[in-house]
């Protein structure tokens, strides 16, 4: 059986520098995956890849058994392959309900509408709601997304990306900047992703990390330096050793 | 034909000089200032002034010239440009097309809306004859200070603590200020060093380009161009396409009259669709 | 039976649906101004060709407001378009085919073509990119109209132009009645597509596109597709407008697509405010107003005070100097 996602040594260079090395991942449907990995391993850099905003200098990325290494970025998310950002990146003008219902409208192919409008479409409404009430957004439904506090903005990312209706959803550093006490908002909104929807998470909170995954993989310099289940990976020695230091978790 | 050649390569090193001062405020500060092309403007009427009624020797005018349009920056980028740093790439055109406005509404109403020329010196007047081709003393002396001035603004950049302080604020001004680099009184040298060229490049350009209160919107384009075929990474990207669109004005007008200007804006339109970064940006482009 | 649930998510769903609208929904100041826009027609026969081409000119900055308010891109060259349609209208009355709104259909049609075409370069590229593209395509058309003198009448302008009667009753008068009128209507017109357009879901991808072109691109909207789609629409109502001009004048000179036009255009609709729509109509009225008030003051420098009150308006900060119109008309700064 065909994974869902899968990379074929994927390479990225920058003149002389190697940021992707031969990076070979395999995320079967379904999967919890984390990636970990020291700063400056080129975790974002491999979002990128996968997600379009990068191209890779080899190698290859298929999505359910299809080659989409060539496809254009909006046409991935299209195909099920869904980002957040490990800054935010919403619109800032608009409001809460604006941003789920373009993505609603997006996945539902109403975006492109030039005179009815978005309010008169029932499905899009009621899904809308429905996915700012999973994140407990649905009091700031009509406030300016600026106005929110970062934390609920962290919601809203994450909201977003599901309200495209990911096949495959790609968290980056999803409670990054996010005060403890909401992190288990994150955490709940993604723990009650249906089932068969790939997750791949990369995070820095370790605590987030082994309760979350199912496996795990290392990124270190570039290249996976191993791959296992939480338990295995918090044996293994060397996985210690590039933390040694880092104190994160 | 070489004759072209020689007066083409004068009026691109013109540009050049023109042109390099916006680069580099385009790349340090990362503003659109299409104002860039008035500081010439005043560089061209302070020489006038100073040769034509003071009577002051045509090479002391030069940087006389370039230290007061220098001067003219200094004052403006504190008091106003540095208020528009922070804002959006339309206010910035907002605004340096109205700077423009009111500098060229301003001469107009002080020194009239004739083109005006500055008295050359009896000894730049003539032409010379070098290995067959007729070259004008006048842009024999703009290429040779051209050529200095591209010269020394490399050493500059890449030599001296300056340039290195300067590369730094480019990268990333954050990181350049935690490192104890006062970023903005950078920002102020490099304007004064920008608008000091453009002065300069307006006195020593009058003759060959022609100078009046239309000055800045006529040459905009070209300074642009410049700009963005050139990149605005390194001094060496604006001097070859300065040096391409002189030459390519100057045969383009004289031996495609009929077509003129066209050329130059088709050629730029097909270089931005290949490469929008630039022909010369060695990273991407903000 | 009530299940309170069900309610609950009905209500919930009501108050979405109506949160969803109320960009869309129509405040009394637009009312108002379309009401005295309507009443000037009647109260002020005087002011008749004032109006025209205010009129005019708030088309124009309309069509410019689709692309910088709300695709974002700063265009120094949208004159283009405008010169495009104002030609296409010309050169048809003048071989005869005076039909007024024929000139205005063919004038769209010419200038959304070429909007098309040229929509694909302004893509890519930082925002000074983007200028110089928009800048040097109508320096481009400029040199062509310039030198086409057979087709355009070069430096002299368009002459002979025979503008037949509107809807083949209302002949256009030297006082600029049906001028004013039919101009109004124009914009009217096209005024309420554009509201309708920008109001829907089409419209709420572009103005993601601008707010953040890259997360709308990670929503799976297609960025490219809607720029271009955005770009044409623009360039189409600029060329109405343009046609506008050539019908109601009976000439078109080089005026018409010269970078002077790009300029004032975008100055006219910074004035108005950026990204609402009525930002290019309330600002050709002040526009409109202030040239005939500076002309008379001081004729020569009249671009001085231009250059100054944008200076100033930027360093005072142009959000908050039109703070009010923008809540009037329609953008709450929740």
């Amino acid at each position: 059986m065909s994974a869902m996602l899968e990379t074929v040594a994927l390479e990225r260079r920058f003149g002389g520098l190697v940021a992707t090395s031969k990076v070979g991942l395999r995320l079967e449907r379904g999967a919890r995956h984390a990636l970990i990995g020291p700063n400056g391993a080129g975790k974002t850099t491999l979002i990128n890849l996968l997600t379009g905003v990068l191209a890779p200098s080899s190698g290859r990325i298929l999505l359910d058994g299809a080659d989409i290494t060539a496809v254009r970025a909006d046409r991935r998310v299209r195909l099920g392959l869904v980002r957040t950002f490990q800054i935010n990146q919403l619109f800032a003008e608009f409001t809460v309900l604006e941003t789920v219902a373009l993505a609603v409208a997006r996945r539902r192919g109403r975006d492109g509408g030039v005179w009815r409008r978005l309010a008169g479409d029932r499905a899009v409404v009621a899904e809308s709601v429905a996915v700012l009430d999973r994140f407990g957004l649905v009091d700031a439904m009509t406030l300016r997304v600026g106005a929110l506090p970062y934390g609920r903005q962290r919601l809203l990312e994450i909201a977003t990306a599901i309200a495209c209706g990911p096949r495959v959803l790609l968290l980056d550093e999803p409670a990054a900047g996010v005060p403890e006490a909401e992190r288990n908002g994150i955490l709940a909104g993604v723990a009650a992703l249906p089932e068969d929807v790939t997750v791949l998470m990369i995070e820095h909170d370790m605590d987030l990390v082994f309760r979350f995954a199912s496996r795990i993989s290392v990124l270190v310099n570039g290249a996976i330096l191993t791959e296992g289940t939480p338990s295995e990976i918090a044996a293994d020695r060397r996985v210690r050793a590039v933390y040694l230091g880092s104190g994160h978790g | 034909m070489l004759t072209i050649l020689f007066d083409g390569v004068a009026y691109g090193m013109i540009l050049f000089v023109l042109a390099v001062g916006l680069a580099v405020t385009l790349g340090v500060m990362n503003v659109i200032n299409l104002a860039h092309g008035a500081f010439a403007m005043a560089g061209g009427y302070i020489g006038v002034v100073l040769v034509n009624r003071m009577g002051v020797p045509f090479l002391a005018a030069l940087p006389l010239a370039a230290l007061g349009t220098a001067a003219i920056g200094v004052v403006l980028e504190r008091t106003l440009y540095v208020r528009v740093y922070r804002q959006s790439h339309l206010d910035q055109v907002l605004f340096t097309i109205g700077l423009v406005f009111m500098a060229s509404a301003g001469v107009s109403w002080a020194l009239g809306a004739q083109q005006v020329f500055i008295t050359l010196p009896e000894a730049l007047r003539g032409r010379f004859v070098i290995a067959g081709v007729s070259m004008g003393a006048y842009r024999l002396l703009v290429i040779a200070i051209c050529a200095v001035l591209a010269l020394v603004l490399q050493g500059m950049l890449t030599r001296t603590r300056f340039g290195s302080r300067l590369r730094a604020a480019v990268d990333d001004p954050v990181v350049a200020r935690g490192m104890g680099i006062d970023v903005s009184a950078i920002f102020t040298a490099t304007f004064a060093l920008g608008s000091g060229l453009a002065g300069l490049g307006g006195a020593l350009g009058a003759e060959i380009l022609g100078l009046d209160p239309n000055f800045p919107l006529k040459f905009m384009v070209y300074f642009l161009i410049v700009v963005t075929v050139g990149g605005g990474a390194s001094i060496a990207g604006p001097f070859a396409a300065a040096l391409l669109l002189g030459v390519a004005d100057v045969a383009g007008k004289y031996y495609l009259p009929s077509v003129g200007a066209f050329v130059i804006y088709s050629v730029m339109l097909v270089v931005l669709i290949l490469r929008p970064q630039g022909l010369f940006a060695p990273r991407s482009a903000r | 039976m009530s299940d309170p649930t069900v309610s609950g998510v009905d209500l919930l769903h009501d108050e979405a649906a109506a949160a969803l609208a109320a960009r869309a929904r129509w405040r009394w100041p637009e009312f108002a101004f379309w009401a005295a826009a309507a009443a000037s027609f009647f109260l002020l026969p005087e002011q008749y060709l004032l109006l025209n081409e205010a009129a005019i000119i708030g088309l124009f900055a309309l069509s410019l407001d689709l692309v910088l308010g709300y695709a974002g891109i700063i265009s120094l060259g949208h004159a283009a378009f405008f010169g495009a349609g104002a030609y296409t209208a010309g050169i048809l009355a003048k071989a005869g085919y005076g039909d007024p709104l024929l000139g205005l259909v063919a004038a769209a049609a010419v200038a959304g073509g070429l909007g098309f075409v040229t929509s694909f370069l302004v893509l890519r590229g930082s925002d000074l990119t983007r200028l110089m593209v928009t800048l040097s395509v109508s320096l481009v058309l400029f040199e062509l109209a310039n030198r086409l003198v057979w087709l355009t009448g070069g430096a002299d302008g368009l002459q002979g132009m025979a503008v037949g009667p509107l809807l083949g009753w209302f002949e256009f008068d030297i006082f600029g009645r049906v001028a004013y009128g039919y101009s109004l209507a124009v914009l009217f017109a096209l005024f309420l597509v554009a509201r309708r357009v920008m109001g829907s879901p089409f419209g709420l991808s572009v103005r993601a596109v601008k707010g953040n072109a890259l997360r709308a691109a990670a929503i799976g909207v297609p960025v490219h597709a809607r720029l271009v789609a955005i770009y044409t629409l623009a360039a189409g109502y600029a060329g109405v407008a343009g046609g506008l001009l050539a019908e109601t004048t009976q000439f078109v000179s080089l005026d018409v697509i010269a970078f002077h036009r790009s300029a004032d255009v975008m100055l006219t609709l910074v004035l108005g405010g950026v990204g609402y729509l009525y930002g290019g109509l309330l600002g050709a009225l002040v526009f409109k107003l202030a040239q005939g008030w500076l002309s008379d003051l001081t004729p020569e420098y009249w671009q001085f005070w231009i250059g100054l009150v944008f200076v100033l308006m930027v360093v005072a900060g142009r959000e908050r100097v039109f703070a009010w119109p923008l809540r009037l008309f329609g953008r709450e700064r929740r």
